[in-house]
């Protein structure tokens, strides 16, 4: 029999590294170790930090008993050889369901229940994590912070019900079966509402998104490297930086550009926050994923939003397609933290964005009938094919 | 004017737009789930909205001043069984096909079905087979309302069949099992010996293209056979008009998915195609055979080929079978009659709710509607300069009329509850008459008691009273075919 211990697995750059001699296949990674699968009903999870391995161990010694958890076999310093669950996730199971079954939401109450008895400080298991084996039963994996982070309300359960649609008839359930729970939630979630007047976002270090709490984050539209953006009502969004630099930056743009027509409305502003309208519409990457053709009135739209940018003195033209919100009101481009300071003339992601759609040829055949002064200022140099490729492609 | 808030799966030129977006007398919040299924630039404007970025559904509807909820899918309706439980406003379920089917549903669905049947206000399924297929899963008849999908009659306009030698069979929808198109292609190859210039068009595009080329290669089927790509709507309808036969297959996929009454077998009529089709789901309400057109069993090759065979040899019969075909569609599937005939189903569930709520945001509505039926009403008197307020007289009549018309549709309903109990045979053939006649009469002393009602105005409303008992339905078949698994997000 092969040995799984001559597996090793490593904190890299990004994500874990793995060296993996044996023949057991790997069946899932996360942020703090990978699990191998080593027969029908075992599999081995392999930790980069012997720490979490500890506490992983500790809470499945705690949780033993409680029905969901998987049996543990084996345990070593990086290693828990424990249950595999031959099964596909509540997630999956649910797939295309429109309103949770009430034998499910049961099962989750219970389980929630089980881990509060158990005083797990962790009452909570996104979607991915619960699998459903026979007879409907439930399994929770992944116990390695049940004991370290405070989650007394199911806060990732809940997000990814959203996310699925489910979380209006959960919650409808939850009311009927426990209003107690209920209104247990409801009070945290009163009690956590976001004061983005006087909060503060961790800055996640250079190449790390922003750290926020996780109290709040329902209500949590996206994050990245600058800043993170929740809806605050029907209408309104802020969004929050960790750095008061990148605030300033984004509120002068923003500030000087509100009568540029595809600059998002701004109502209030703070030291390490924008108070925005929150743009309705699909993104202009999504969009394009379900086109089959470029229309040009995509082209004249983009086109437009470039040149303006550049007549109106902004420093970097480029509109990634995610950027671009599709609203009633037209086409909407955020993300400005740069737009005066950076450099750069040609829309490189832009451009990035529409090959990875297959849509780049067709977009600068129809600027080239369009605006061929602007055509011929893109194509001057070849387009990069990529940020790390010196490869070029003529156009 | 009411709002009626929409929420289908896409927005996108083949998800009846007109069922959403003119509705006489009916303003409109086309809502989508996420989004992502926002796929037509030319569709977008203020009323596009997306359930998931409700923040509150008590304040939207107040804003938006939403007094009714219309889900245009079985599981649509349930994804808002939250919200109408938040707001306390009559939810409608339309069905069109496979959401009255067990094939290829996520876990719980009959459940949660169920649970719609209790807590939803109406349902609209597209034809009166699906309507059976609901009361079979136990939904209280005196729910439903069948609402029939319609053509818009001017842009199919008629025109004669072809008599030019030529044998064109046409057939469109989407590239899966239920409709049929293999055994479409297997009857047309039996045929192809009688008439070597006969050639077969399907236009679509599906999870099946690779097997229906291959088997076409099977048959051998050559230039005779063409299989063209998802067209726009007005190619489709140049094909349609360049057919000489239009053929539907359709039947019940293995995985129990049905039909309601394909949309493209009413716009063939229509346009005057003789058509050929099978006795599936609520095509036979559509058709009846040798009289609009020909029918045969589902699945059968033979009996397709030979009534394919029947139609290419009797080319002096099909301007009788269009004819008919045509005054079918003008009668019980016109696009403007049926937005009208919805009209009148939201009017039941949206005048009690005014009632009850006694909002003064809603008294307007009302005043609005009845000052709406009462000029409909007095259109005899012609532009006597009717005063804004409506008389008491007139308020009463229009509150009996409603309180008949309720009635019919009771009655109408029990009768249909006892008749199932019949043998199906009967239920289909002596029924009708019956019914016709019966209604007829009901019709007739509801024309005494409100007095002096114009003969044409009758007339017409035995033809819509005829229409609820035939249960006529339309059902819009691209809207079911896109719906109901398309390319993207369907369910």
């Amino acid at each position: 029999m092969e040995d799984f211990k001559t597996i090793t697995v490593t904190k890299g750059e990004k994500s874990l590294e793995i060296h993996n001699p044996t023949s057991y296949a790997l069946i899932g990674m996360g942020a703090q170790g990978a699990v191998f699968k080593l027969s029908e009903d075992k599999c081995v999870k392999i930790y980069s930090d012997p720490v979490q391995a500890k506490m992983e161990e500790e809470a499945l010694k705690a949780g033993q008993h409680l029905p969901f958890m998987p049996v543990v076999y084996d345990k070593g310093s990086n290693y828990i050889v424990m249950e595999y669950f031959n099964a596909p996730t509540l997630k999956e199971y649910l797939r295309n369901c429109t309103y949770i079954p009430d034998s499910i939401v049961k099962k989750l109450l219970s389980i929630l229940k089980e881990l509060k008895q158990a005083k797990f400080t962790m009452i909570d298991a996104p979607l991915r994590h619960i699998f459903v084996v026979g007879n409907e039963e439930l399994k929770v994996i992944d116990h390695v912070n049940s004991f370290k982070r405070m989650h007394p309300v199911p806060l990732k359960l809940l997000r990814d019900l959203k996310i699925i649609l489910l979380k209006d008839s959960f919650l409808a359930q939850v009311k009927n079966l426990e209003p107690d729970t209920f209104s247990e939630w409801d009070n945290y979630f009163k009690q956590n509402s976001l004061d983005f007047r006087n909060i503060t976002v961790l800055s996640g270090g250079s190449g790390n998104g922003v750290k926020v709490d996780s109290a709040i984050t329902q209500t949590l539209i996206g994050k990245g490297h600058q800043g993170a953006v929740y809806r605050v009502s029907e209408e309104k969004c802020v969004k929050l930086y960790g750095k008061t630099e990148h605030a300033n930056q984004e509120k002068k743009v923003l500030l000087s550009s509100q009568d540029l027509p595809f600059i998002p409305k701004v109502f209030e502003t703070g030291p390490n926050y924008i108070l925005m309208e929150y743009l309705l519409g699909p993104d202009l990457n999504t969009f394009l994923k379900k086109q089959s053709v470029l229309s040009e009135e995509i082209t004249r739209r983009l086109l437009y939003i470039l040149k303006t940018m550049e007549k109106s003195g902004f420093k970097q033209i480029d509109a990634p397609l995610r950027h671009i919100i599709i609203t009633k009101d037209g086409f909407k481009l955020v993300d400005h933290v740069y737009s005066f300071s950076r450099e750069q003339k040609r829309p490189l992601e832009l451009f990035k964005d529409l090959r990875e759609r297959n849509f780049l040829d067709s977009f600068l055949e129809q600027v080239k009938e369009i605006d061929p002064d602007t055509h011929a200022e893109w194509t001057k140099t070849p387009i990069p094919l990529d940020e790390n490729d010196n490869t070029l492609v003529q156009s | 004017m009411h709002t009626v808030m929409h929420l289908n799966l896409r927005v996108d030129p083949t998800q009846y737009i007109s069922q959403i977006r003119e509705v006489p007398e009916y303003d409109y919040i086309h809502l989508i789930r996420q989004p992502k299924y926002m796929i037509d630039l030319s569709l977008l404007n203020e009323k596009v909205h997306y359930l998931n970025e409700i923040f509150s559904p008590k304040e939207y509807v107040e804003r938006n001043n939403i007094t009714l909820l219309h889900a245009h899918h079985g599981q649509l309706g349930m994804l808002l069984l939250p919200f109408k439980e938040e707001t306390n406003l009559p939810l409608v379920t339309s069905i069109r096909g496979r959401d009255a089917t067990l094939a290829n549903q996520p876990i719980g669905y009959l459940d949660n079905m169920k649970m719609l049947f209790d807590r939803g206000d109406r349902f609209y399924p597209v034809c009166q087979y699906l309507a059976d297929k609901l009361i079979a899963w136990g939904c209280p008849p005196e729910k439903i309302r069948v609402l029939y999908g319609g053509v818009d009659l001017n842009q199919f306009k008629y025109r004669p069949p072809h008599q030019r030698g030529t044998q064109n069979i046409l057939s469109i929808g989407r590239l899966v099992e239920k409709k049929g198109h293999h055994i479409l292609m297997q009857a047309f190859q039996k045929i192809r010996g009688k008439f070597p210039n006969a050639t077969l068009t399907i236009i679509g595009r599906g999870e099946l293209e690779e097997n229906l080329h291959s088997l076409a290669n099977e048959l051998s089927l050559g230039d005779s056979f063409r299989l063209l790509h998802h067209l726009p709507k007005d190619q489709v309808r140049e094909q349609m008009t360049h057919a000489d036969i239009f053929c539907a297959a359709s039947l019940e996929a293995a995985d129990g998915d049905v039909e309601g009454i394909p949309n493209t077998l009413k716009e063939a009529m229509a346009v005057g195609v003789p058509v050929v089709s099978t006795n599936h789901a609520g095509i036979p309400e559509l058709i009846t055979n040798h009289k609009e057109g020909v029918l045969v069993q589902e699945n059968n090759v033979d009996e397709l080929a030979e009534a394919l065979e029947f139609m290419l040899t009797n080319t002096e019969m099909w301007e009788t079978y269009t004819v008919a075909a045509r005054q079918k569609i003008e009668q019980n599937f016109d696009l403007v009659q049926q937005l009208q005939q919805q009209a009148e189903y939201y009017d039941e569930l949206v005048a009690p709710y005014k009632k009850d709520k006694q909002k003064s945001s809603v008294t307007p509505h009302k005043k609005d509607k009845e000052h709406k039926k009462d000029k409909e009403k007095t259109k005899q008197h012609q532009k006597k300069g009717k005063s804004k307020e409506p008389s008491k007289k007139d308020k009463k009549a229009e509150k009996v009329k409603k309180a008949q018309k309720a009635l019919i549709y009771m009655q109408q309903l029990q009768q249909q509850n006892k008749e199932k109990e019949k043998v199906k045979d009967e239920l289909v053939a002596s029924n009708k008459k019956d019914k016709k006649a019966k209604n007829q009469e009901k019709v007739k002393g509801n024309a005494e008691t409100i007095a002096s009602q114009r003969k044409e105005k009758k007339a017409q409303k035995a033809e819509k009273v005829k229409k609820a008992l035939n249960k006529i339905q339309r059902l819009q078949q691209k809207a079911i075919d896109e719906q109901l698994g398309g390319d993207h997000g369907g369910f």
